[in-house]
């Protein structure tokens, strides 16, 4: 005998798929890893279904992306902390030569006759998404992509309304200026 | 409509119209582990809940009975002053710190949990 309805499990199921895809691409953009992003996206699942699979089905949506903000938060402070931990040893591992762009995730995402398709409109937004500061990139994603109105996003985000409008404005304003050739 | 007179939150939806058509392309990979991590999360929804309370639950009952004695054995207090707008805002941004507090233990729990669940 199951602890949940199985009607809750199909809704549960449902949800997840809902939202899966999008949360690993956001999750790709912030931290730039496959394998990371993969991760992360399950852990915020396990969380939800463990934790939060008894309150109505209505509530998961904003509590999904908040988990999912704390745990690319929670990764983003141990990459920093690893990096201030073991950076001395190494002096030379920061590549600065590398290019950031081409690690930004989309460009290993497209087969190559979608990608020509696309004229690369796409991967030109993911870049510049991905080079936001992380507050602005969680606003775009949460009003912008999600979806969310001001006070879900606030919600998502852990801060008041009026933070969420200021992030999403520069953020959108950053956009505008990295992405200058991008028209309809 | 011109990118110049096109509102933030138009040019926004626009960018955000052509990611939204991009979460159609992931590879099938990465579908599948997506897939993989739905049917364990699903599964995992159906298992009980452990409670770990009553083993703190004698600790707590002692702790409550203590601070009952000490608020009992207070002066009376005059009440406070009501709010006003900037402590009002204040209190909300200290409920949402709790609520980042909550979800930030709740993390920590679930990655302690690990172990002892995979043993």
């Amino acid at each position: 005998m199951g602890f949940l309805k199985m009607g809750t499990q199909a809704e549960l199921n449902e949800f997840l798929t809902s939202v899966e895809k999008r949360a690993y691409s956001m999750a790709m953009m912030a931290v730039k890893n496959q394998d990371d992003a993969l991760d992360i996206v399950q852990d915020v699942m396990m969380i939800l279904a463990k934790k939060y699979a008894g309150k109505p089905a209505g509530e998961w949506r904003p509590l999904f992306y908040r988990i999912l903000r704390n745990r690319i938060t929670d990764f983003h402070r141990g990459t920093s902390v690893r990096r201030r931990l073991f950076g001395w040893l190494s002096p030379n591992s920061e590549q600065p030569d590398e290019n950031p762009l081409e690690q930004v995730p989309g460009l290993e995402h497209l087969n190559p006759d979608r990608q020509v398709e696309m004229d690369g409109a796409r991967d030109k937004i993911a870049n510049a998404v991905s080079q936001l500061p992380e507050r602005q990139q969680q606003a775009f994603m949460l009003r912008a992509w999600e979806g969310f109105d001001v006070k879900a996003t606030a919600r998502a985000m852990g801060c008041g309304e009026g933070s969420v409008k200021t992030h999403y404005s520069r953020a959108v304003h950053a956009l505008r200026s990295a992405l200058e050739d991008y028209h309809d | 409509m011109t990118e110049q007179n096109e509102t933030d939150d138009a040019y926004a939806e626009r960018l955000a119209r052509t990611l939204r058509d991009g979460e159609q392309d992931l590879p099938p990979d990465v579908i599948e582990r997506l897939t993989a991590a739905r049917r364990a999360a699903v599964d995992a929804a159906d298992e009980p809940v452990k409670l770990v309370w009553p083993r703190y639950a004698g600790a707590g009952a002692l702790a409550t009975a203590a601070v009952v004695v000490v608020l009992m054995t207070q002066p009376e207090v005059t009440p406070l002053p009501p709010l006003d707008a900037v402590e009002l805002a204040a209190a909300q941004d200290a409920e949402l710190l709790e609520d980042l507090e909550f979800a930030a233990w709740m993390i920590a729990m679930e990655e302690a949990d690990e172990p002892s669940n995979s043993g």
